[in-house]
C-alpha cells in the first residue's frame, strides 16, 4: 500500500550571487518513509534541506505543500512548528550548555525553564535511542559520537512528522551506526519520516526506501530502492552521458617533480607517499572528510606536516609558509572560491595580480598600471574569461568565471606544480568543459598537476593517476587507463573493495 | 566538587580570599566593619552594571557605553528630585524609565543594523555624556533632597544600597540560569549560527540583552546618587572598563559563551579590594589600571588560546 | 568608458564634500571670523595632531581591524618623551625613545591580534587601559611641566607662515596616500582588509603586514604626541584619550569602511578638517564645548549606519538581479 504523500516540493531554486545552487527541484515526502537524498558534492543537497528545515529561503517562485496546503518555512521555528526538524552536518549544538539543555532548547518557550519537563524530555529521547549519559554533563566535554547522538535525541524530541539527517553516520563507529539503524526503523514505525543525506550506498540500500538523485542543483529522479542497483545509482549520481568529450591521452614517463614520503599531520593525514611527473594529471579522490584537501595543502605550506619529508627536484625541501611553496613554484587554488580563493569585493585585476605584485614594479618600486593590466588583460583572452572588463569586481563574475580567474591568479606565477581542489565546484557545464580543456593542455605543456576532485567522470576524464583516501590514508593508487575502475570507486565510497 | 574546582571563578575566589586575609594580618583594620561597609559600599553601582555587562559578554558582545547611561541616568534624577514631582517612587520609576530608554537605543542600534557594539556603544557613549553636560551645562548638581540619600540608608547595621545589590544579582542570575531568554543568551554566545537553527531569535534578544543592561545603569545611576548625595554629570569617565574588568576577573569569556553573576560578584569584590588594598598599602591608586589592563590582556589571551585549540580539535578527522 | 566609470565620483566623496562645503557656509555665515587667515590658522596648529593620529587610525581600520588604545599610546608616549626632555636628554634622543615605545606598543597590539589572534576591537581595548596605566605610572598622575624651551619648535614654528605641524600632517598624509594607492605594502593592507584567509592562501604574508600596521598606527600616534607636548608645554597621561572617538568618526566619514578592505588617508583628513571646523566654530559662537562631544557621538552612529544601509541595499539590488 502506498502510503500518503504529506510534503511536496516543487520549483524550488536557490540562487546565490554568481552560482545557482539549486535549479527547479523537486522533492517529495510520504509519511513514515525512509527517503535518502543523494548526488556528488555541491549537488546541492545540503542547500535543499537548509530549505526545508526554514534555515534559507527559496528563491520566489517555489512551491511547498503540507498536506495538500501551501505553505512556507519562513524560519526555523515554523519549521519545527510542522513537525519539522533537522540535524546540520555541523551538529548545530552548544557546547557551553548541558545535555539536557541542549535537546531542550529549540521548543522556543518564554519565561521560566521548566526543568523537570527539560530533564524529562531529555531522558525519554534519549531513552528512544536506548542510549545511556549523564543529562547535565557539559555537551563540549562529551566525544564527538556522544555529540552526534545529542543531536539525534534532540531531533527526535522536536520531529512529528519528518526528521531530516545530512550525513549522520559520518561520525559514528561501526556500532553506533548499528544502532542509528534501529532508531530509524523504530521511528519509521512511528510513522515519523526520515529524509538524509549519505555518500555511502550500503547504508542507503540498507535502510531507505526511496531514493531521490539530485546532481549539479538539477534533480535527476526519485526512484524506489528496488528498482535500483548500486551501479545503477552510482549513474545517476555521476551521469549517464559524457558531455566532453574523453580527452585522450598517451602516457608520458618523464621527469619526477615531486616526492613525497611518509608525511603525517595529526588529525589530518597519516602515512602519506606518493611521487609526481612532468606533465601528469594525478587525482585525488575520495569521500569528504577522507583528508585530501587537508593533505595536498600540506604541500602549499598551509597545514604542515608533523612528520615526513618532501622532495622537490630530488632536493628536500622545507614547505612551512605559503611563501615557501611559492618560491618553489607551486600554485594551489582551493576549493571555496569564496572564502579562500578570491577576494570577492576586488577587481578582477587585483585578485589575478595579488600573487606576482611585487613582481610588476617600475623603477621606483611602485606598483605599475600598465604592467598589471596587459598582463590580466592576457589572462582574460587565454582564458576566455567573460565578461572582460578587468575592473570589475570578482564578485560580480558568474560561478564559472570566477573559478577562470582563480585559475588566471596562480598562472600568472608560472608554477611547476599546480594543486586544484575540486576545480568545477559550482560551475556551470560550458565552463566546466572549458577548464577541464585548459588543464589537459597545461599538462600538455609540462605542467605538472594535482586535482582533488569528487567527481568520478572528472577524475577518469581527465587524470593520469588516481590515488584513492580514506579516513586520512592512502587506500589505493592506480593508473586510470589501466586499474579498474569499479573498484576505485568502492574503495572510496564502500571503504572495501566488493569486487 | 570537581567540577567546581575546575571553574575559573573558584580559583578567583581563593585569590580573593588568600588576599583578604594577607590584608588584615598586614593592616588589622582591614577587617573593620567600617572599612568592610565602606568597600561594599562603594562598590554597589559597578557592581550592579556589571551584572548587565556579563548578560552582554556571553552573547559576545560589549557595552562600553555603562558609564554614560549610568551618569546620563544619574544626572536627570538630580534634576528630577529639584522639582515639585520628586518623590521616591518618582526617582524609582524615572530610573528605570531612562535605563530603558538608553539601553534600548543601544540594543536597538546593534541588533538592527549588525555593526560592531563597540563602535555603536562607542558613539552612544558620548551621545548620552554629551546630553546631560549639554543639559546642565557640567554644573554640580548639589545637596539632593534628603528623600533621595534615604535610599543609601543603613538599616540594623546593613548599608541598603548593598541590598539593592544583592536583589539585583539574584535576580539577574534567576534570569540568566532559569528563564528561556538566559539560556538563550548562552546558546547564541556558544553557537551563534545554531541557535538560530534552533530558533532563537537573535535579534530579539539582543536587543533585551542591552535593554536590561540598560535598565540596572539606570538603576545604578539612582544607587551612585543617593549614596554621593550630589551629582556630577562629567564624573565616573572610565568606569566602562572597570566593569568590563570587574566582568572578566570574574570569569567571564569576552568572546561569548560563558559567564556566571557569582562570578562577577566575585570580580567585583575582588576589584574593590585590590582598590582598598593599595590605599591601606598606600601604592598609589593609578597603579590599578595598569594591572586591570594586564589582567584583561592576560584573560583573554588564555580564552582565545583555549578556543583556537578546540577549534582546531572539532576539524580533526579521524584516522583508523 | 572605463575610464569615464573612474571619474565619477563616489557616494560617500559627494556625501563628504557636501558636508565640508555646508559646514563652511554655516561657519561663514555664523561668525564673521570664521573665514579669516588668522582663524584659519588657528584651526591648523590644533588639527594635525588629531589628523596625524586618524590617518593612522585609517591603516588598521583598513586591514579591517581598530585601535582603541590608539589615545591612549599617544598619553603614554607623549609622557616619555616628557619625561626625557625634562631630564636634560638631548631633543633628538628623547623623540627617539618616544617612537621606540611606540613600536613597543605596536608591536604589543600586533601580536595580540595577529599572533594570538584576539578580536582587534577587545585586544585593543585592553591595551587602551594598560597604556594608559603605563603613562599614569610613568608620570605619577601629574602633569609634567617644564619642557625646554627648544622643543617648542615642533608645535609652535611657522613656516612660510603655515604651522610646522601642517606640514608635516600634509607631507604624512601624501606618503601613506602613496602608500596605500602604489605600493604592494598598501594593496596587501587593502586585501588583508577584504580577506585575510584568502590573502593568505595568495602568499600575502598576512602576519607580518599587520605587524606593520599596528606599529605605524602608534607611531603616528607618537609623532601627534610629541607635537602636542610641544605646542602646549605639558606632557599629560589623558593627552589624547579624548582623541580616540572623533579619530574614528572622522576615519569613517572620510569613507572608510569600519569592516576594513576600502579606504584612504585623504578622506580621513577631510574628516578631520570637518570635526576641527565644527568645534572652532562652535567656540566663534559661544556654543559650550559639551555640543561637541553629542555631535561626534551622533556623526558617528549616522555615518556606520548610514553605510550599512546603503551597502544592504547593494546587495540586495545584486541578488535581484542575479536571479
Amino acid at each position: 500500500m502506498e502510503k500518503h504523500v504529506f510534503l511536496e516540493m516543487s520549483n524550488i531554486s536557490m540562487t546565490f550571487p554568481g552560482v545557482k545552487a539549486l535549479d527547479q527541484v523537486s522533492l517529495n515526502i510520504r509519511e513514515g518513509e525512509v527517503h535518502a537524498l543523494m548526488g556528488e558534492n555541491g549537488a546541492g543537497k545540503s542547500t535543499l534541506i537548509k530549505i526545508i528545515s526554514g534555515v534559507q529561503q527559496p528563491d520566489p517562485g517555489a512551491k511547498i505543500l503540507l498536506d495538500g496546503k501551501e505553505v512556507e518555512f519562513p524560519s526555523v521555528h515554523a519549521s519545527i512548528q510542522s513537525g519539522i526538524n533537522a540535524i546540520h552536518q555541523d551538529l548545530s549544538l552548544f557546547p557551553n550548555l548541558t545535555v539536557a539543555e541542549n535537546i531542550y532548547l529549540g521548543r522556543s518557550k518564554k519565561g521560566k525553564i521548566d526543568w523537570k519537563e527539560c530533564d524529562n524530555i531529555a531522558l525519554e529521547a534519549l531513552e528512544r535511542l536506548s542510549v545511556q549519559m549523564d543529562i547535565h554533563e557539559l555537551l563540549g566535554n562529551l566525544s564527538v559520537a556522544k555529540q552526534q547522538l545529542v543531536a539525534i535525541a534532540r531531533a527526535i524530541s522536536l520531529s512529528s512528522r519528518l526528521l531530516i539527517m545530512d550525513e549522520p553516520t559520518a561520525a559514528l563507529s561501526f556500532s553506533e551506526v548499528r544502532m542509528l539503524y534501529e532508531i530509524i526503523r523504530k521511528l519509521k514505525k512511528e510513522n515519523i519520516a526520515i529524509l538524509f543525506i549519505s555518500h555511502k550506498l550500503d547504508e542507503v540500500f540498507e535502510v531507505s526506501d526511496r531514493v531521490t538523485v539530485l546532481k549539479d542543483g538539477k534533480y535527476v529522479g526519485c526512484k524506489n530502492i528496488e528498482e535500483l542497483d548500486e551501479s545503477m545509482l552510482v549513474q545517476m549520481m555521476v551521469g549517464r552521458s559524457v558531455s566532453y568529450e574523453a580527452l585522450n591521452q598517451e602516457s608520458h614517463a618523464s621527469e619526477k617533480i615531486l616526492e613525497v614520503k611518509n608525511i603525517s599531520r595529526e588529525g589530518n593525514f597519516k602515512d602519506i607517499s606518493f611521487s609526481l611527473h612532468k606533465g601528469e594529471i594525478l587525482a585525488f579522490t575520495g569521500l569528504v572528510g577522507a583528508g585530501r584537501s587537508e593533505t595536498v595543502k600540506a604541500l602549499f605550506g598551509l597545514n604542515p606536516p608533523d612528520e615526513g619529508e618532501i622532495f622537490i627536484h630530488g632536493k628536500k625541501v622545507e614547505l612551512k609558509k605559503v611563501s615557501q611553496a611559492m618560491r618553489h613554484k607551486i600554485a594551489f587554488i582551493p576549493e571555496d572560491r569564496h572564502q579562500e580563493g578570491l577576494i570577492l569585493n576586488m577587481s578582477m585585476r587585483d585578485n589575478i595580480t595579488l600573487p606576482v605584485l611585487s613582481e610588476l614594479l617600475d623603477r621606483l618600486g611602485f606598483t605599475n598600471g600598465k604592467k598589471t593590466e596587459s598582463l590580466s588583460e592576457e589572462y582574460v583572452k587565454t582564458l576566455n574569461i567573460r565578461p572582460g572588463q578587468i575592473e570589475k569586481m570578482a564578485k560580480n563574475f558568474s560561478g564559472g568565471n570566477q573559478q577562470k580567474i582563480a585559475v588566471a591568479k596562480w598562472l600568472v606565477t608560472k608554477p611547476d606544480i599546480l594543486i586544484i581542489d575540486e576545480p568545477t565546484h559550482g560551475v556551470d557545464i560550458a565552463s566546466k568543459t572549458e577548464i577541464h580543456k585548459l588543464l589537459k593542455s597545461l599538462a600538455k605543456q609540462g605542467m605538472a598537476i594535482i586535482m582533488v576532485s569528487s567527481e568520478w567522470q572528472e577524475v577518469f576524464a581527465l587524470s593520469d593517476r588516481v590515488i584513492v583516501m580514506r579516513h586520512g590514508r592512502i587506500v589505493h593508487e592506480d593508473s586510470t587507463k589501466t586499474g579498474d575502475q569499479n573498484l576505485m570507486m568502492e574503495k572510496a565510497i564502500l571503504g572495501e573493495g566488493k569486487a | 566538587m570537581k567540577k567546581l574546582l575546575e571553574r575559573r571563578e573558584t580559583s578567583v575566589f581563593l585569590i580573593l580570599a588568600v588576599l583578604c586575609i594577607g590584608l588584615t594580618i598586614y593592616s588589622p583594620t582591614f577587617f573593620s566593619y567600617t572599612n568592610i561597609k565602606n568597600v561594599l559600599v562603594s562598590n554597589t553601582a559597578l557592581g550592579i552594571m556589571a551584572a548587565g555587562m556579563t548578560f552582554i559578554l556571553i552573547t559576545a558582545g560589549i557595552d562600553v557605553s555603562v558609564a554614560s547611561q549610568m551618569m546620563f541616568s544619574a544626572t536627570w534624577l538630580a534634576l528630577l528630585s529639584e522639582t515639585p514631582f520628586g518623590n521616591p517612587v518618582t526617582l524609582v520609576l524615572a530610573a528605570i524609565l531612562i535605563g530603558f530608554v538608553t539601553g534600548a537605543i543601544n540594543g536597538f542600534l546593534i541588533s538592527r543594523f549588525d555593526i560592531h557594539p563597540i563602535i555603536i556603544t562607542l558613539g552612544t557613549n558620548s551621545i548620552y555624556r554629551g546630553i546631560i553636560l549639554v543639559m546642565t551645562n557640567g554644573r554640580w548638581l548639589m545637596n539632593l533632597p534628603k528623600y533621595f540619600t534615604a535610599f543609601s540608608k543603613t538599616v540594623f547595621g546593613i548599608p541598603l544600597p548593598v541590598v539593592y545589590a544583592v536583589l539585583i544579582f539574584l535576580v539577574s542570575a534567576w534570569l540568566l540560569k532559569h528563564t528561556y531568554f538566559g539560556r538563550s543568551i548562552y546558546a547564541m554566545g556558544g553557537n551563534r549560527e545554531a541557535a538560530r537553527y534552533a530558533g532563537v531569535n537573535l535579534k530579539k534578544t539582543i536587543f533585551f540583552t542591552y535593554t536590561y543592561t540598560g535598565v540596572l545603569c539606570g538603576l545604578a545611576g539612582l544607587v551612585l546618587d543617593s549614596i554621593l548625595g550630589n551629582c556630577q554629570p562629567s564624573g565616573s569617565n572610565g568606569w566602562e572598563m572597570n566593569v568590563i574588568a570587574a566582568a572578566v576577573i570574574g570569569g567571564t569569556n569576552i568572546l561569548g559563551g560563558y559567564g556566571t553573576i557569582g562570578g562577577t560578584v566575585i570580580g567585583v569584590l575582588m576589584m574593590g579590594v585590590i582598590e582598598n588594598g593599595l590605599v591601606v598599602a598606600h601604592v598609589p591608586t593609578y597603579w590599578q589600571k595598569l594591572v586591570y589592563g594586564l589582567i584583561i590582556i592576560v584573560t583573554v589571551t588564555i580564552d582565545v588560546l583555549r578556543k583556537k585549540k578546540a577549534d582546531s580539535k572539532k576539524q580533526m578527522i579521524e584516522i583508523d | 568608458m572605463e575610464k569615464m566609470k573612474k571619474l565619477r565620483p563616489s557616494l560617500n566623496g559627494i556625501v563628504l564634500l557636501a558636508a565640508f562645503l555646508g559646514i563652511v557656509v554655516i561657519g561663514t555665515v555664523a561668525s564673521r571670523n570664521f573665514l579669516t587667515i588668522r582663524n584659519i590658522l588657528s584651526i591648523f596648529q590644533q588639527m594635525p595632531e588629531m589628523g596625524i593620529m586618524a590617518i593612522g587610525l585609517t591603516i588598521v581600520i583598513i586591514t579591517g581591524g581598530n585601535d582603541l588604545s590608539s589615545g591612549t599610546t599617544m598619553g603614554l608616549c607623549a609622557v616619555i618623551s616628557g619625561l626625557c626632555l625634562t631630564s636634560g636628554m638631548p631633543i633628538a634622543l628623547a623623540v627617539l625613545v618616544s617612537l621606540a615605545a611606540a613600536v613597543l606598543c605596536g608591536c604589543l597590539n600586533a601580536v595580540l591580534v595577529a599572533v594570538i589572534g584576539i578580536p582587534p576591537m577587545i585586544a585593543t581595548l585592553g591595551t587602551q587601559m594598560f597604556f594608559y596605566g603605563a603613562a599614569l605610572v610613568l608620570s605619577k598622575g601629574n602633569s609634567i611641566s617644564n619642557i625646554p624651551r627648544e622643543f617648542y619648535f615642533l608645535g609652535q614654528n611657522k613656516i612660510a607662515g603655515i604651522p610646522l605641524q601642517a606640514i608635516i600632517l600634509v607631507l604624512l598624509t601624501v606618503i601613506l596616500a602613496v602608500v596605500l594607492k602604489k605600493r604592494v605594502f598598501g594593496k596587501h593592507l587593502i586585501a588583508i582588509g577584504n580577506n585575510s584567509k584568502a590573502s593568505a592562501y595568495s602568499g600575502v604574508q598576512t602576519e607580518r603586514v599587520l605587524f606593520a600596521a599596528y606599529i605605524i598606527c602608534s607611531v603616528l600616534c607618537c609623532i601627534a604626541g610629541n607635537i602636542q607636548v610641544s605646542r602646549v608645554a605639558t606632557a599629560r597621561a589623558d593627552m589624547g584619550y579624548s582623541f580616540l572617538m572623533p579619530c574614528i568618526s572622522a576615519v569613517v566619514l572620510g569613507g572608510t569602511s569600519i569592516d576594513g578592505g576600502i579606504g584612504g588617508v585623504g578622506g580621513t583628513v577631510v574628516g578631520v578638517i570637518i570635526f576641527a571646523m565644527i568645534s572652532n566654530i562652535m567656540n566663534l559662537a559661544g556654543i559650550s564645548s559639551f555640543w561637541q562631544q553629542l555631535a561626534t557621538g551622533s556623526i558617528l552612529i549616522l555615518v556606520v549606519v548610514f553605510n550599512k544601509i546603503t551597502e544592504n541595499h547593494k546587495l540586495q539590488r545584486r541578488k535581484k538581479e542575479s536571479n
